[in-house]
């Protein structure tokens, strides 16, 4: 199962890279990862003076002996990273070819397991109009692979509820670190508010909006009335240019709000088309907007 | 473009019905997609659903809307004109008769109105059709044959000149009759004022349209002219006029009395509206010449404001009296001046060579001279004249009044003892007869006449009436005026000038001043083309043979009336007001039909394509 998400060519390239993040667990669990906290890792970081009360095995005789002074030795703290990965499986998400849901379980397996192989925290949550499954959190390779079949076990919810689902993971956790969402964001409600939990909860946000081509480029032609996947709602479109140029237009406002509104507020968005490969959009992509490196 | 059925376009009212059959019965694919979000932003920024917008992008319901508006027209019978598709033949019989000449208030003559008409009949000329020129006036000509040529036509047309000759449209339709049995579809139109008699052509194949042609016009013309020599001076001419005014205001102006071109005399007269005006001038004149009549007038049609006569010079009678017993005869010849007489015993031809009259007096075996012959109590042989013998105190019962040597003339007193029994051959005129037997008689001969009188004078109380001088007078008269119109000099404008002549051709000098050649007939004689133009017609003889005035006038009332007749009466019946505009209405309710069909051919597969998308 984990191999009909992620080849072992894939898998391999994935334990060379590694998540970047400025926002590293809140829980002080050690990890390995440094934090710009100091602590009591063995790499050094600075000086300061020596206050009252500070820990006499951190003062820097060395530097005593030369200026008469005392100095504390700072080392760089090690922090563990909380990697949350919010997965859409609302309806709309089983549209395309391959379907969205099926890409993003492979952007989320790929996700998934180069924070494994970091041993960083993993959790995984499905939402549709709310939190529907949860996985994690996990740390360390061996919980790969069932990582894997939970994501391959997904199987598509009912409508979009970004909000409550946003809310309620963010009332939920209480530890800070980096979240991952993989969805089309189509949510008659707006996305605003629900990103707003997750930044107002202080993640750093990272928007990866899968689209299939049906969408970004429609093909259709003729009197049509668009039905939605999700709700009782319906669009009659007389197709011609001129609709056509309006859904480019509209698709490009839509794209671009929500990357301005994640970009704006320190997060990182990326629109993926499923005719992309997943293990170029991973491997690739998001190194090239250092994402992952 | 019109409509034969306007009432066709009621049915324009389906199309709203279409719009609104379009919003109910419009059935959309339902295409179900991730989210119809987007789709619904697309709308509310479009504002498709404003319902202009989608009939904007309803390509199928336009279609539907343009076949019912195709049904409609063609319910409607558009029509357009346009050329009549099935061949016709045009037989065109253009009016050049002197009416023509007569202008109308744009100064154009209706020749020229007529022509145009033609005109814009060789321009609506279908591909097929094709067209004869006949123009005519006294008599017929045709200046084109059958072509759909349209630079031919119009060739022949622009030669078209008009005359001055009367209108008689009967060799003209007897033209158009014989060459309309051989066309399929014949058209004859007729290019007229009308103004002319009723036609004797009848049976026409084919109903002939006229196109009337010219408005009313006043006109003031000489319909009458005659001159003599009155008896009693034969130095002098006697001009006798009648003038008479068509229009509806009186004419007065001058009335000139000409001698080729000089002026004899001149008188102001005046002509009421309608009215008919006669006038006598006199004038000396020993001599022959060109004597003629101008009325000043400036209207609407020139050459029957003149007139002309050739006056010959007097006539001098030169007379042989054969015969015994002709005192009473010579006589009565000594008391005419113009009258040179001699008596002899016996005929001679030398005698008779010279002489225009030769009367013979109770001869025994009577002959006949080359020239005019008058018997008393005897009869040539040889001429169909039997004499059966002799009829006792035969009554003068019946006699011709109106035969020229019969004027002023009463028998009533005359007592004959005895007369010869004659009988006479059928060209014979009997002039005078008892209850037996012809008294007098007249017959042509080939170089004169022969008069015969069945008694002799002296056996009758005739000498000692009055009616016998007269008798002379008149055969004198008789002999006279046959010599005189042994040539005719005034001819009828519209014939031809005929001279019976030896030797080379002569020439005929027209009024204009232009000459042509007369030529030789079948009949052997010489003969002109026919006279188009009234005026004074100059026949010479080649070598040194002298020349002959002859005058040509109109002389026609019904041409200088210049009242032009819409509807003229042709072959028995009226005509067919015809309309040179020879375009058909022509229905395109079929091709909207077709378009009909196009449409909804296109509309299948529109349809269609929708529906594999």
């Amino acid at each position: 199962m984990a191999e009909s998400l992620l080849n072992s060519d894939v898998l391999r390239r994935l334990e060379q890279l590694v998540l970047v993040s400025r926002k590293l667990s809140t829980a002080r669990q050690k990890g390995e990862r440094r934090s710009r906290r100091r602590g009591t890792s063995t790499d050094f970081a600075d000086w300061r003076n020596y206050v009252a009360g500070d820990d006499t095995r951190f003062l820097d005789w060395k530097l005593y002996g030369r200026l008469e002074r005392l100095f504390t030795k700072l080392f760089l703290e090690e922090e563990d990273l909380r990697v949350t990965i919010l997965v859409d499986v609302s309806t709309s998400m089983g549209f395309g070819s391959p379907a969205k849901l099926d890409y993003a379980k492979k952007v989320a397996a790929a996700l998934g397991y180069l924070c494994l192989a970091k041993t960083d925290s993993l959790s995984v949550h499905t939402f549709g109009e709310g939190l529907v499954e949860s996985y994690g959190p996990r740390r360390g390779k061996a919980n790969a692979a069932s990582y894997l079949r939970f994501l391959s076990e997904i199987k598509p919810a009912a409508g979009t509820g970004l909000l409550r689902s946003f809310r309620k993971f963010a009332s939920g956790t209480r530890v800070r670190g980096f979240v991952a969402v993989i969805s089309d964001f189509y949510d008659f409600d707006g996305y605003e508010e629900a990103f707003r939990n997750l930044f107002g909860g202080n993640f750093e946000v990272l928007a990866i909006h899968v689209m299939s081509p049906d969408e970004l480029k429609p093909a259709h032609k003729g009197d049509v009335r668009f039905v939605d996947s999700e709700r009782e709602v319906t669009a009659d479109v007389s197709m011609g240019r001129q609709a056509l140029e309006a859904y480019a237009k509209t698709l490009s406002v839509f794209c671009n709000g929500i990357k301005s509104y994640v970009n704006g507020r320190g997060g990182h968005y990326l629109l993926a088309s499923t005719e992309t490969p997943f293990d170029v959009l991973v491997l690739d992509i998001l190194r090239r907007k250092g994402i992952v490196r | 473009m019109n409509f034969l059925n306007l009432y066709g376009l009621i049915a324009l009212v389906a199309v709203p019905l279409v719009v609104l059959l379009y919003f109910l019965k419009l059935r959309r694919p339902h295409v179900v997609v991730p989210s119809a979000l987007l789709w619904k932003k697309v709308l509310e920024d479009m504002r498709v659903n404003a319902p202009f917008q989608r009939l904007r992008r309803s390509l199928l319901m336009i279609l539907q809307i343009l076949a019912v508006a195709a049904i409609a027209f063609a319910l409607a019978r558009p029509m357009m004109k346009a050329q009549d598709p099935v061949q016709t033949s045009y037989v065109v019989l253009v009016d050049a008769s002197a009416s023509m000449n007569t202008r109308e208030d744009g100064r154009k003559t209706r020749l020229d109105l007529a022509k145009a008409s033609v005109d814009r009949l060789i321009e609506g000329m279908g591909p097929n059709d094709e067209m004869m020129l006949i123009r005519f006036h006294a008599s017929a000509e045709m200046v084109c044959g059958f072509s759909g040529e349209r630079r031919r036509l119009k060739d022949a047309l622009a030669s078209i000149k008009a005359t001055d000759c009367p209108t008689k449209p009967d060799p003209a339709l007897l033209l158009a009759k014989s060459v309309c049995t051989t066309r399929q579809r014949p058209k004859v139109i007729m290019v007229s004022d009308g103004a002319f008699s009723e036609t004797a052509t009848t049976d026409m194949p084919v109903p002939v349209e006229c196109e009337a042609i010219g408005t009313a016009r006043p006109n003031v013309a000489v319909t009458a002219l005659d001159v003599r020599r009155p008896l009693n001076d034969r130095s002098r001419v006697e001009m006798f006029v009648s003038i008479e005014n068509f229009g509806s205001e009186a004419f007065s102006g001058n009335l000139k009395m000409m001698l080729g071109k000089e002026m004899l005399d001149s008188k102001f007269v005046g002509v009421g509206a309608k009215e008919v005006l006669s006038q006598v001038f006199e004038a000396r004149l020993e001599g022959g010449g060109d004597v003629g009549v101008e009325i000043d007038a400036r209207d609407s049609l020139e050459c029957d404001n003149v007139a002309w006569k050739v006056v010959q010079p007097p006539f001098r009678h030169r007379v042989v009296v054969v015969g015994p017993g002709t005192f009473f005869i010579e006589k009565a010849l000594r008391a005419f001046k113009d009258v040179e007489s001699t008596a002899v015993d016996r005929y001679v031809p030398e005698v008779g060579s010279n002489s225009t009259l030769v009367i013979w007096n109770c001869v025994e075996k009577p002959g006949v001279a080359p020239c005019h012959n008058l018997y008393f109590g005897c009869a040539p042989e040889g001429v169909g004249i039997t004499v059966s013998g002799v009829v006792s105190n035969p009554a003068a019962l019946d006699w011709n009044t109106t035969h020229p040597i019969n004027r002023f003339l009463d028998f009533d007193n005359l007592l004959i003892s005895s007369a010869i029994s004659l009988k006479l051959p059928e060209h014979a005129v009997t002039v005078m007869r008892s209850a037996q037997t012809p008294v007098v008689a007249t017959m042509g001969t080939q170089d004169g006449s022969l008069t015969l009188v069945g008694f002799d004078p002296v056996k009758s109380n005739w000498p000692l009436l009055v009616s016998f001088p007269l008798f002379l007078r008149n055969v004198l008269g008789y002999v006279e005026d046959t010599e005189a119109h042994r040539i005719e000099r005034n001819v009828p404008v519209g014939r031809p000038i005929v001279m019976r002549t030896q030797g080379r051709a002569p020439l005929l000098v027209l009024p204009s001043g232009e000459t042509m050649q007369l030529e030789k007939d079948a009949g052997g004689s010489w003969s002109s083309r026919n006279v188009e133009k009234c005026g004074i017609y100059r026949v010479e003889f080649p070598d040194g043979g002298g020349s002959v005035s002859m005058a040509a006038n109109l002389f026609d009332r019904t041409e200088s009336a210049l009242e032009p007749a819409a509807t003229p009466t042709i072959a028995g019946k009226a005509a067919v007001s015809a309309a040179l505009d020879r375009r058909v209405n022509r229905e395109y309710w079929r091709w909207l039909v077709l378009a009909l069909v196009v449409i909804l051919g296109g509309e299948w597969i529109l349809y269609h394509r929708r529906m594999f998308v």
